[in-house]
């Protein structure tokens, strides 16, 4: 009798156990649906693949343009597309500049399109935005467009030739100043320094304060120079007949480039005095770089020495240099702030 | 790294345009013809619609054309 008992009993917990299982699955599964239902349809064309292209691939983007530029964040915020169905409409389209964009599927099966104009928008809002009082608008723009040009390049080769053909070369035709200007930000891109040295000094600068408009736009016109002639090295030794200059120290950039070229000698020791010099004349940051794999293995000891002497390495960091006929992996230690 | 916040960018489906235009009580006027392109004056319907936008006080319709949406994010940026 006794044993009958234990047994109901057990059957009975059993029981209980099984419909505590099936209320829990059941709950979950009414919880979690609408947000599976609302996941698959990001895969399905339409609405949610759109929107699922879009903050993907730019989120992405723009993550790896911060770590590339050694964490600082060059671009201030991530991306969210919003349908205007799917919020209140009362709070949005009435400040000025309020904007409801169109996004398509049907007629831009590859997004291209729609990643373009997004990109376009959200830079515009982006990157530096507080930069826009110190620096021209000129050099405001060709750093957007430089990123938007590095990002839509790295996206898809559709989604680059669009870029190309309907944003930047209808600017291109229309103003010498940006032209020039665009091709000096591509060979300083294409050499590594855009993101990790200018951008980064750009940030840097609008951090410290205190700054004057005209003298600042000066010397990030200028910095833009010293960049490209290091950028365009062969070309301004042809001209010049010396190395470009490997250090900027004005009012508000003060910067020192140490370039660990071709093994002759076994003796690092000028580098290492390069970086010591720029720091005892006032430098922020020195940028140590060398590309190709004898240079990497160079560079790496020369910084390795100039943290041993204390100098605060901040960073370090790989990149490929593009030549007109290869390119090269390279390698840049950051130090100083 | 932690992400910073995200800014939200609105958008219209291509397939939603006139629930938009409805809500904000211009659609007859977009049906028939009766918007223009506040960039390039082209007349605006629903097939070349790019989008909208307040400007000066106003809700201001754009054509899809890239110039023109180029010419909204200059007019944003001049704001």
């Amino acid at each position: 009798m006794l044993y009958e008992n234990v047994e109901r009993k057990e059957k009975q917990m059993s029981e209980l156990v099984k419909d505590i299982i099936l209320v829990i699955v059941t709950a979950m599964v009414f919880w979690a649906l609408p947000k599976i239902i609302k996941k698959v349809k990001t895969f399905l064309p339409g609405r949610g693949k759109t929107k699922r292209i879009i903050e993907k691939g730019i989120n992405k983007e723009i993550q790896s343009m911060v770590e590339e530029s050694c964490g600082v964040n060059i671009l201030r915020y991530g991306i969210k597309v919003e349908w205007d169905e799917d919020v209140d409409n009362t709070t949005y389209l009435t400040k000025e500049g309020d904007v409801v964009v169109k996004l398509s599927y049907a007629h831009d099966k590859n997004q291209s399109r729609s990643f373009t104009k997004v990109l376009m928008l959200y830079l515009e809002e982006s990157f530096m935005p507080e930069a826009k009082p110190f620096i021209s608008n000129i050099v405001h723009d060709g750093c957007k467009y430089t990123i938007a040009k590095e990002i839509t390049f790295r996206k898809d080769t559709e989604v680059y030739r669009h870029f190309l053909a309907a944003y930047l070369s209808p600017l291109l035709s229309e103003g010498r100043l940006f032209e020039q200007l665009m091709k000096k930000l591509e060979l300083i891109s294409q050499r590594g320094s855009f993101r990790s040295v200018l951008l980064r000094e750009l940030f840097f600068l609008l951090e410290s304060g205190n700054l004057s408009s005209s003298v600042m736009r000066d010397e990030v016109r200028r910095f833009i120079d010293f960049l490209w002639n290091i950028a365009n090295k062969k070309e301004y030794e042809k001209e010049h007949r010396e190395e470009p200059p490997l250090s900027f120290i004005n009012r508000y950039i003060k910067i020192q480039i140490v370039l660990v070229k071709r093994r002759e000698t076994e003796d690092l020791s000028h580098h290492i005095r390069a970086g010591e010099i720029a720091f005892s004349q006032g430098a922020n940051a020195a940028y140590v770089a060398g590309w190709g794999e004898e240079n990497i293995i160079d560079t790496k000891k020369t910084a390795e020495k100039l943290a041993e002497k204390g100098f605060n390495l901040v960073r370090e960091l790989t990149f490929n240099a593009e030549f007109p006929e290869e390119v090269i992996p390279g390698i840049c230690f950051v130090f100083g702030r | 790294m932690k992400r910073q916040e995200k800014l939200a960018l609105r958008a219209v489906y291509e397939k939603d345009i006139e629930k938009l235009l409805e809500s904000l009580g211009i659609l007859d006027d977009v049906k028939n013809g009766q918007q223009n392109c506040y960039f390039c004056n082209e007349k605006v319907f629903l097939e070349n619609f790019g989008g909208i936008i307040r400007i000066g006080g106003n809700l201001e319709i754009f054509c899809e054309k890239i110039e023109c949406y180029m010419k909204m994010l200059k007019e944003r940026k001049s704001r």
